[in-house]
């Protein structure tokens, strides 16, 4: 995990063409991913996390637009590539594990002839070199090689989820890009597969990108973390760190919120409000409306993310007193003087 | 048909629910209809006020028996008293009377609610069935004030896709609640929330239930969701409850190799927390392939002779109740 990241985001900014306007649904992103880091990207829904990873892979809806921003890849910026030097980069330098495996796999299709045609058409295997590759993959994510002739409405959900990592990984890239991998899997199946994909992670020296709303699934995986809240990063750094000193009000609201087995069973404490309407955000910070430590200058001054220390970032007015706050922001009447 | 413990509002006897699947004309000639025993002799009693957690796998038959509680299925065998009338198979009148008292609160809310219906008419719905006129602001009054949405009567105007998921969660709470019932089942009711938005909803889940003495069962598969709002836990695994004691015990220790698993597949929010292997193998629940003998064996890490040999009966282990041969009278090493 050292010298030059993989993949350095910087200032990345996307929109969507609606009805009414554009509406821009990523703002000034920055966030950096080692070399064989996990790196978890966690908020809530239409906080532009997905938006984040279809544009690293540039697969994105029509109305997308990528208004700025540069993201480094093992050099050259992928944002600035052609169509076609983008895509011989896909499958075999960057992979995309989709939110509903389902939706990756074709179902008119057996699995083993989708493992074969990534491996063929973009690995340049041959037929017998792709059959031996396919049955060596699903042997890796831990399913029969028998089931290859199997279709993927056959497959449970965590097989199937399973089958898309098999194909993720089937021409060995080095960064993949997972959306909500275990999202939709019960509790047992989600840590059998996050375990699946730690293991292959750690062997394989891949770099992935975790997109998650659950920061439980973050504190049990990730290496690092970026939080993100409306489109914007709120907070970056080491996954320890973050979830342990946080320094923005939002990350500190995040990680009060969620029940635990091992804690004492207090009170839990909701974040008041919901997220804002992209269409019309807040003009300056945007968590200054849900936020019990805003202060006038919140509504007046948009914060940065820090620079002084790239190895735990946040874009708050406030941060400096960041220990201070953590202490309030624990307590449920904080919050629920703004209800 | 009177049940003479007082205490249980719901006693379920030996229920049974099979699905027949991929029946067609064919295969029913042929002789070969699948049968899915989606629940498969449940028994169980639910005190007055208790509020119970349903805790599985999905495929587990959790959805199907809070279904068969609130009188949405009709089992194929066994029975349902709820206090102390038999409610199995209630129809016309009695049934309606009966859907006052049990309510839904369904999963996903985005769904939940007709999207052509202002949610006050969402809301006067029910009432313009069972109450009378003169009494529906106040109840609607006092069901908002309840999931804390008073002060806010102007959402009554709105439409469903016009406010937040939380907002919403809440609204579709107040509509069970508004006929003012005695038992509500959950069914997983955060699961498609925002995550900032889910610890409201919990909140005002247990406020009500407390503040109304309202007998209430929580579907989800987190256990640690389930440990905020039920100081009861049934664990179920194809169709049966394998454990069932007080929430606290169950996940300071669990009994059944199940519910050990389960509890260890909680994902902490904190770094620290165990990485060790999963104590059950892979595979999923499979209601249409169960093994012989003990339905988990498995996936059961532990496994014996005797899981092959029979299904295991309900055991009385202190607060619990087991169904697990490691603690039936036969001992492992017999």
């Amino acid at each position: 995990m050292s010298g030059e990241p993989l993949l350095s985001v910087s200032g990345l900014k996307v929109s969507y063409g609606m009805p009414h306007g554009r509406v821009t649904a990523v703002d000034d992103a920055t966030f950096e991913v080692p070399r064989g880091a996990i790196v978890g990207v966690v908020g809530e829904s239409g906080c532009g996390k997905t938006t984040v990873a279809r544009a690293l892979t540039r697969v994105m809806a029509g109305n997308a637009r990528i208004d700025g921003g540069t993201a480094r890849f093992d050099g050259p910026d992928i944002l600035a590539l052609s169509e076609r030097a983008m895509n011989r980069l896909r499958w075999r330098d960057i992979a995309f594990i989709p939110q509903s495996a389902m939706n990756s796999l074709d179902p008119v299709y057996t699995v083993r002839a989708q493992l074969r045609e990534v491996l063929r058409k973009r690995g340049g295997h041959s037929a017998r070199s792709a059959e031996a590759r396919a049955v060596e993959l699903f042997e890796m994510v831990g399913i029969e090689a028998g089931r290859l002739s199997d279709y993927p409405h056959q497959f449970s959900g965590g097989m199937r989820q399973r089958a898309a990592i098999a194909l993720a990984l089937a021409l060995e890239p080095k960064l993949v890009i997972a959306d909500e991998p275990v999202t939709a899997l019960d509790v047992i199946v989600q840590r059998q597969i996050l375990d699946q994909l730690k293991t292959l992670q750690e062997r394989l020296g891949l770099s992935v990108i975790l997109v998650t709303h659950d920061i439980s699934v973050v504190a049990y995986v990730c290496d690092r973390v970026v939080v993100m809240y409306a489109g914007r990063v709120a907070e970056s750094g080491a996954m320890r760190t973050v979830l342990t000193e946080p320094q923005h009000p939002y990350t500190m609201g995040l990680c009060n919120a969620f029940p635990d087995l091992s804690g004492a069973m207090g009170i839990l404490t909701p974040i008041e409000g919901s997220p804002p309407d992209l269409s019309d955000p807040p003009p300056a910070c945007r968590f200054e409306p849900r936020c019990p430590f805003s202060l006038a200058s919140c509504g007046e001054r948009t914060p940065r993310l820090s620079t002084t220390d790239v190895s735990h970032r946040v874009a708050c007015h406030r941060a400096g007193e960041a220990a201070e706050l953590r202490g309030d922001a624990a307590k449920v009447e904080t919050w629920a003087a703004l209800a | 048909m009177t049940d003479n413990n007082p205490e249980a509002l719901v006693n379920v006897e030996g229920v049974r629910m099979h699905f027949a699947v991929g029946n067609s004309l064919a295969a029913a000639i042929r002789g070969k209809s699948t049968i899915v025993r989606a629940i498969d002799g449940v028994s169980v009693r639910l005190k007055q006020g208790e509020s119970v957690g349903l805790l599985g796998e999905s495929g587990c038959g959790k959805s199907t028996m809070g279904r068969l509680l609130l009188r949405i299925l009709e089992p194929t065998d066994g029975r349902i008293i709820f206090r102390g009338t038999d409610v199995t198979h209630l129809k016309g009148q009695p049934l309606k009377a009966f859907r006052q008292e049990a309510q839904l609160i369904p999963q996903n809310p985005y769904e939940a609610l007709n999207p052509r219906f202002s949610i006050g008419k969402s809301l006067h719905e029910p009432l313009e069935n069972f109450r009378p006129r003169s009494t529906h602001e106040q109840l609607i009054d006092k069901v908002l004030k309840l999931v804390k949405l008073d002060g806010q009567r102007s959402l009554l105007d709105r439409y469903p896709h016009e406010v937040s998921g939380g907002q919403l969660q809440r609204i579709v709470m107040a509509r069970a609640l508004v006929l003012e019932p005695s038992f509500v089942v959950a069914d997983e009711p955060v699961s498609m929330l925002d995550v900032s938005v889910r610890a409201g909803v919990l909140n005002v889940f247990r406020d009500v239930r407390k503040r109304l003495g309202l007998t209430a069962i929580y579907i989800s598969h987190d256990l640690a969701l389930v440990r905020y709002v039920c100081e009861r836990t049934l664990v179920m695994y194809l169709g049966r409850i394998v454990e069932d004691g007080p929430t606290e015990e169950i996940v300071r220790e669990p009994l059944h190799p199940y519910t050990k698993a389960l509890v260890a597949a909680v994902p902490e929010p904190h770094p620290d927390q165990s990485r060790a292997p999963l104590p059950i193998k892979p595979g999923s629940p499979d209601a249409r392939r169960q093994p012989t003998g003990c339905r988990f064996r498995d996936r059961c890490p532990d496994s014996f002779d005797q899981c092959i040999k029979s299904a295991p009966r309900p055991v009385v282990v202190g607060n619990r109740t087991v169904e697990c041969h490691l603690f039936s009278a036969v001992s492992p090493e017999a």
